[in-house]
This record gives C-alpha cells, sequence and structure tokens, in this order.
C-alpha cells in the first residue's frame, strides 16, 4: 500500500538546511493533498449508528465496565462512547516521520485516525465480523451484533492493501476512493522540490 | 490506538545495527567464547567460523561504508581515514565493536555537524552508558536529541540532569557535565572482568573481520580471471586450506591470556612457525596492502567528490551573486524611478503655481476679493481659489467656516422671513389731516364772530370757572352788594388767573390706528411664536448680522 522511496530523507534534509523555502512549499502542497482524503473521510462520520443507541456519547461520565481501578493502573478508561465530533477531529494527517517499524520501515506524510471510537469504526469485526468463536462472553452474539450495526451505518471494508491490516471502514475507505492521487499529488510536489533544488544548485533536474 | 496509513515509506537501518551488536554481545560471553573456540575444532563450526567471519568483515565493511557515504553527502570525505581509525581505535580501547559504533557517530555526526564533536560526544556516550544502566544507542540518541533541542532523552536517562538544567542548559555545558560525572566509567569497567571479556570479544570480532577480509580475497585470488566457474574448482581444495587456517586459528586463540610461561613460550614458537610455513607475515602484508589501496582508493574519490562539490559551491555562489546583482540593480532602478517621479511632480507643482497666475478664474477671484464683499463672500471667493489652486487642506477649512457663516445667515433671514408684514404707520393720516384743516377752518371761522371783550376779564371759556364761582357768591359775605361780575373780577385779581385756563394751548391727538403699537406687538409676538417653535432667531448684535 504504502509506496517506498529512497532519498527522501536525504532530500528533506538537504531542503531544510539549504532551501527551507522550497521545503515549505513542498509540505504545503502536500498539505493539501493529504487534506482531500481527511475531509473527505471526515464527511463520513454519521451523527449515530444506527441500532446503536446505547453507544451514543450523550455526555455522561462512563466507568469502565470491565476492570476496577486499582493503585497500579489508576487511569482505566471505559469503552469508548460515539461522539461524531470526536472522531472527526481524530481524523487527521501527519508530516512527521513515524517511528520505525519491525521491518525497518519508517513512514512519511500519514494519514491518522486517532480517536478511539474512530478506531473502532475502522476495524470492529477486521478479525472475527461474527465473533470470536470461542468466546466466553454471557452474550457470545453481542459482538456480531456490533459489527453489522456499524456495517450497516458505514457500509463494509475497503481493501487497501494485501495485508489484513490493510482495510478499514473510514480512513481507509477515504482512502481507497482517492484511487492513488493523493500519492501522485505527494510525489509531484516532492519531485517539483527536487527539480527547483537542483536547478537551483546550478545541477540537472 | 492511532489507525496510521503511511503514504511514503522509506528503509531505515538505524538501530538494526544496535540489535545484531547486542546480540552478538549476548552470544559473546566468555563461556560462550570459549565454548566457540572449543566447537570451532569440529569441521561444522569450521565453516560456521569461515561464515562467521566472512559475515564480520561484510558487515564492518557495510559500516564502514555508511560512515563514507555520510561524510560524503555532507561534503566531509576527506575526513573518512581519519575518523575511521579513530572509531577503529576507540572500540578498541572501549571493547565494543566499530561495525556498530560507526552508526552511533553517524547519528552524532548529524546532529552536530562536526566529526570531531560527534567523536567526543560518541566517547562521552561510552562513557555514559558504562556508568549508568543506560544502553549505549539510548544515549547517543538523548544526545543527538539534545543537539535538535529536545532534552526530553536527556532527562530520561536518570544521570542527574534535572528538567531546570536542562531547559537552561546548552548542549556544551550539558556534555561537560555528564563527562564530569561520568569521566572514568569506561576505563572502570574494562577492569571488570566483564570488561575484560567485552574486549576480548571485540577483539575476537576484530581476528573475524580480519580472516574474513582475507577469505574474500582468498576467494577473489582463487577465482582470478575465471570467475565463479574457477572458484568452484578450486572450492574443495581451498575449503582444506581455509580450515586448516582456521584449525589452527582457534587452536592458538584458545591459549591466549594463559599465565604459564612454558605454554606461552610454545605457543610463541608454534605459532612464529604457523607464521612461516603459512606467510602469516605475507598475508598481513597483502592485507594492510590491500587497505592501504582501498585508503587511497577512498582518497582519490573523495579529492575528487571534493573538487566536484567545490565546483558546485563555487557555481551555486556565483548564482547568489548574480541574483543579488541583480537585485542591487533592480532596487537602484527603482529608487531613481522613484526620485525622477518625484523631480517631476515637484517641477509640476511649481509650473501649476505659476501657471495660476495666468488663470482668468484665479484672476477673477483675486479681483473680486479687492472690492468690497462680505464676509461670507470673501470665504466664498477664498474657498474657489483654494479649490482651483487644488489645496486640499485650505479648502476643508475654508468650507467649514462657509458652512458655519452661511448657517448663521440662513437662520436670520428664516427669522425674519418668518416676521409678519409691519402695517403702514400713516395710513388714515391724509384724510385726518382733512379733517384738521376743515376744523381749523371752523375755528377760524367762529373766531371771527367772536364779540370784542374788555381788558383784563376773562375771556368767554376760559373763565367760566371765576363767572361760575361768582354766582355761587353773590350775597355772602364778604360779597355783599357786589354784582356777579365783579365778584368775578375779584376772584380773578385774586388768584392772578390762575383757573382762567386761556393759557393751555388745545392739543391734537393724531389716532393713527394704533399702527405703532401693532408693529412692535407682532414683532414680539413672532419672536416668541419663533422660540415656542424651537428655531431661534439669533441676531448678533456686535456684528449686526
Amino acid at each position: 500500500m504504502p509506496v517506498e522511496v529512497k532519498g527522501l530523507v536525504e532530500t528533506k534534509a538537504a531542503l531544510k538546511a539549504y532551501a527551507p523555502d522550497l521545503l515549505k512549499e513542498m509540505n504545503k502542497e502536500i498539505r493539501i493533498a493529504l487534506k482531500v482524503v481527511v475531509k473527505d473521510a471526515q464527511s463520513h462520520v454519521t451523527p449515530n449508528v444506527i441500532g446503536l443507541y446505547g453507544w451514543q456519547d450523550r455526555g455522561n461520565v462512563v466507568k469502565s465496565r470491565t476492570k476496577a481501578k486499582t493503585p497500579l493502573a489508576p487511569n482505566l478508561r471505559a469503552f469508548p462512547k460515539y461522539n461524531p465530533l470526536v472522531i472527526r477531529k481524530g481524523l487527521t494527517f501527519s508530516l512527521a516521520a513515524s517511528r520505525r517499524n519491525s521491518a525497518g520501515f519508517v513512514g512519511f506524510y500519514r494519514l491518522l485516525n486517532k480517536s478511539a471510537a474512530g478506531a473502532i469504526i475502522e476495524t470492529a469485526g477486521r478479525k472475527n465480523f461474527n465473533g470470536a468463536s470461542d468466546s466466553q462472553s454471557n452474550n457470545p452474539q453481542a459482538g456480531a451484533h456490533f459489527n453489522r450495526a456499524i456495517q450497516g451505518t458505514y457500509g463494509g471494508f475497503k481493501q487497501v492493501g494485501n495485508r489484513r491490516e490493510d482495510k478499514g471502514r473510514l480512513l481507509f475507505a477515504a482512502y481507497y476512493r482517492d484511487q492513488g492521487k493523493v500519492i501522485d499529488a505527494v510525489f509531484k510536489a516532492i519531485n517539483k522540490a527536487d527539480s527547483k533544488f537542483k536547478s537551483r544548485l546550478g545541477l540537472a533536474a | 490506538m492511532t489507525i496510521d496509513i503511511p503514504i511514503v515509506t522509506t528503509y531505515k537501518d538505524k538501530g538494526a545495527k544496535a540489535a545484531q551488536s547486542g546480540l552478538d554481545k549476548l552470544s559473546g560471553s566468555a563461556k560462550k567464547l570459549g565454548l566457540a573456540l572449543g566447537l570451532a575444532l569440529s569441521i561444522n563450526k569450521i565453516v560456521a567460523f569461515g561464515k562467521a567471519s566472512v559475515k564480520e568483515f561484510t558487515d564492518s565493511e557495510k559500516a564502514a561504508a555508511s560512515l563514507q557515504n555520510t561524510l560524503k553527502n555532507t561534503g566531509n570525505l576527506l575526513a573518512f581515514p581519519d575518523t575511521e581509525a579513530g572509531i577503529k581505535n576507540l572500540a578498541r580501547l572501549s571493547g565494543i565493536a566499530d561495525d556498530s559504533l560507526i552508526p552511533l557517530f553517524n547519528q552524532l555526526y548529524l546532529s552536530t555537524g562536526n566529526v570531531g564533536q560527534a567523536t567526543k560526544d560518541l566517547n562521552t556516550a561510552i562513557e555514559v552508558s558504562r556508568g549508568s544502566t543506560n544502553e549505549l544507542s539510548t544515549v547517543v540518541d538523548a544526545l543527538s536529541k539534545g543537539y535538535a533541542g529536545n532534552t526530553k532523552g536527556l532527562g530520561s536517562l536518570n544521570v542527574g540532569l534535572n528538567r531546570a538544567y536542562l531547559a537552561s542548559a546548552d548542549m556544551a555545558a550539558i556534555t561537560k557535565e555528564l563527562n564530569n560525572t561520568f569521566s572514568g566509567s569506561s576505563a572502570a569497567f574494562l577492569d571488570t572482568y566483564a570488561g575484560k571479556v567485552a574486549v576480548l570479544n571485540n577483539q575476537w570480532s576484530e581476528t573475524k573481520e580480519i580472516v574474513g577480509q582475507g577469505l574474500v580475497m582468498a576467494f577473489e585470488t582463487a577465482t582470478g580471471n575465471r570467475g565463479a566457474k574457477g572458484m568452484t574448482d578450486s572450492m574443495e581444495e581451498l575449503g582444506y586450506v581455509i580450515s586448516a587456517v582456521l584449525i589452527r586459528l582457534g587452536q592458538l586463540t584458545s591459549m591466549l591470556g594463559t599465565d604459564i610461561p612454558l605454554i606461552s613460550d610454545l605457543l610463541k614458537r608454534t605459532t612464529d612457525g604457523w607464521k612461516f610455513l603459512l606467510g602469516v607475515d605475507e598475508t598481513r602484508r597483502e592485507i594492510y596492502n590491500e587497505i592501504l589501496r582501498t585508503n587511497t582508493k577512498i582518497n582519490y574519490e573523495a579529492m575528487l567528490a571534493a573538487d566536484a562539490q567545490a565546483k558546485r559551491n563555487k557555481e551555486y555562489l556565483a548564482f547568489l551573486a548574480r541574483q543579488r546583482k541583480l537585485s542591487e540593480a533592480a532596487a537602484a532602478a527603482a529608487k531613481k524611478r522613484a526620485d525622477e517621479e518625484k523631480k517631476i511632480a515637484a517641477e509640476r507643482k511649481i509650473l501649476d503655481q505659476v501657471g495660476g497666475l495666468f488663470d482668468l478664474d484665479q484672476i477673477q477671484i483675486f479681483a473680486a476679493l479687492q472690492g468690497k464683499v462680505t464676509d461670507q463672500e470673501k470665504l466664498r471667493l477664498s474657498l474657489q481659489l483654494a479649490l482651483i489652486q487644488e489645496n486640499a487642506t485650505e479648502a476643508a477649512k475654508l468650507a467649514t467656516e462657509l458652512v458655519k457663516s452661511q448657517l448663521q445667515t440662513t437662520n436670520l433671514a428664516g427669522a425674519i422671513a418668518k416676521l409678519p408684514k409691519a402695517l403702514y404707520p400713516f395710513t388714515g393720516w391724509s384724510t385726518d389731516i382733512d379733517n384738521l384743516i376743515k376744523q381749523i377752518l371752523l375755528m377760524m371761522k367762529l373766531l371771527q364772530t367772536m364779540p370784542t371783550k374788555p381788558l383784563g376779564l376773562p375771556t368767554v371759556g376760559t373763565t367760566t370757572y371765576y363767572t361760575d364761582l361768582a354766582a355761587t357768591l353773590v350775597n355772602t359775605t364778604g360779597y355783599m352788594g357786589m354784582t356777579e361780575s365783579q365778584i368775578a373780577a375779584e376772584r380773578f385779581k385774586e388768584s392772578a388767573g390762575r383757573f382762567a385756563g386761556s393759557a393751555t394751548a388745545p392739543v391734537t391727538v393724531i389716532n393713527v390706528n394704533g399702527a405703532t403699537q401693532a408693529l412692535l406687538d407682532e414683532l414680539r409676538n413672532g419672536l416668541i411664536k419663533d422660540s415656542a417653535s424651537g428655531s431661534f432667531a439669533s441676531i448678533n448684535p456686535s456684528s449686526g448680522n
């Protein structure tokens, strides 16, 4: 799904050191491209999830139902409520480099879904859509009901890569609908800055 | 959990080397070292050792290439041989593999931009790492982030640097403080058993590197001009040769460090013998020559790269100079143009002022001002003159004064306009004069018919008082025997004719139908009405307006 490039770190470092105006211009163009996808995702956040009225955030303080506070874990979070404002706010992007993953790759220009409820909308049922087969719950169908309700409101997963993790309903779906235009725009901005920098140095573009 | 979709990724091997080095350290304890040496006697382990040696060599070469590339990209390639030698020396002294030090050095070098400072900081990091429980990579990471202004990592090292100090101090002070605190930690560590093992382990890695380089060179020699086929043909024979070398090397290395003189002497003799038999000195010389050749090649490439970089720098500086020159020329042209425009505007203003002398409109206004004009007209003419001369300040001032004057005049005119029409005071006078003339004529006529009276007696009409009085006094005390006329004469004489009334002239009261009084009343009523309606008729007594 993501495209691996070589020399981007060096290009950015060179731009930062010798042509910060070009780096600024490049980042500006990339921001515009990323914002298109983010706005699309934000526009698809619905006011509520049909069939999950109890999940709606009504401003009440919610306590964790699964664990009690202990001195070692005094800040247990409850299951997050569905709040469209929070979800929209969590849909954003970043131009900062991510931490190196276990395979040694670092991500640049990332689309982010930061809120907990947004992550649930994105991924609920991605592994076991019909609920876990080994569920020990008193209501083993609850998971399936939850997933189907979200599916009914937001539609199915959109696959953007080969892995199971490369699919989702909100941000992944927006990225899927974008059909690679954001990648083109990002590379266009990088190449443009690179060419300008080289021409400024008197080197062949 | 944050869902993260990276649009662009890049591979970064920073840290992978550190992890690999950590694994090597784990397997490089004294026990494992001895075990490795012991097991090296088996053929399988010999092959494994050969692989490990080649791997050590290739890893070291990769690290060196990475260092070379970093220095080359930053225009500092000439410093590569000295830097590499310095890092290898630091590795020997600290017992840390050079191929794990090089990435850390790279990181520090990119943060500081200075080879000397990066070497010092790497040394400091080793001291801090040895003197605390922090990993070397963690310390280097914290230092490099510190140079970028992020001192959070330095604070989390728990080495006595509090947040307030980190916020106020610069990196020079921080590294000095770390040196003061942890100086000698590495030496103290190397005095321990673990430290000695680390040095041995590192030296063993270096040995493997040398062997690996020898193996690679041997393969290259064996291959010659025949390529991979030639190497395949001689592979079996070469394998035995390498095995023999490795076995002997393992045996010799396993006996290193023994304090028994007999064994040491035997070892020395054996080593010398093997050296002679195997041509170790020659091999060493070849390796050194190869290193020398490589370094010479690197130096040559560095020189070329430096020349190219210098050329690019020169071109860029020339480009900047051209740009600056163009900018300065543009600024000078703009200034010149602005000055010319200013000059033209000033000249035009003078011409306008002079030309104004022959302007008919202005001449007429000046002529009008010479004559007798009211204040308001003077204001109006002055305002017209200011407008013609385009004197905005004066025009605004005069316009304000004119408006004030107009308002005053307009109010007075309004008040006067509201006064009722004054009545004609001589209306009916002709009739009255005619009547008067008629009366005079009648009087004259009556006078002409009047009888002549004796002197001293009151005239008729004028002595009625005395006559009436005499009539009442007839036959009264004091007037006995006197007639009315005698009594009247007596009383007239005594009162000196005071009550005769003939001295008073008749006054003619002319009726003018109350016109004057009515005019005043109307004027008063008009003023009162104006006041009541809120429209005051203000009259300036001083100016008469």
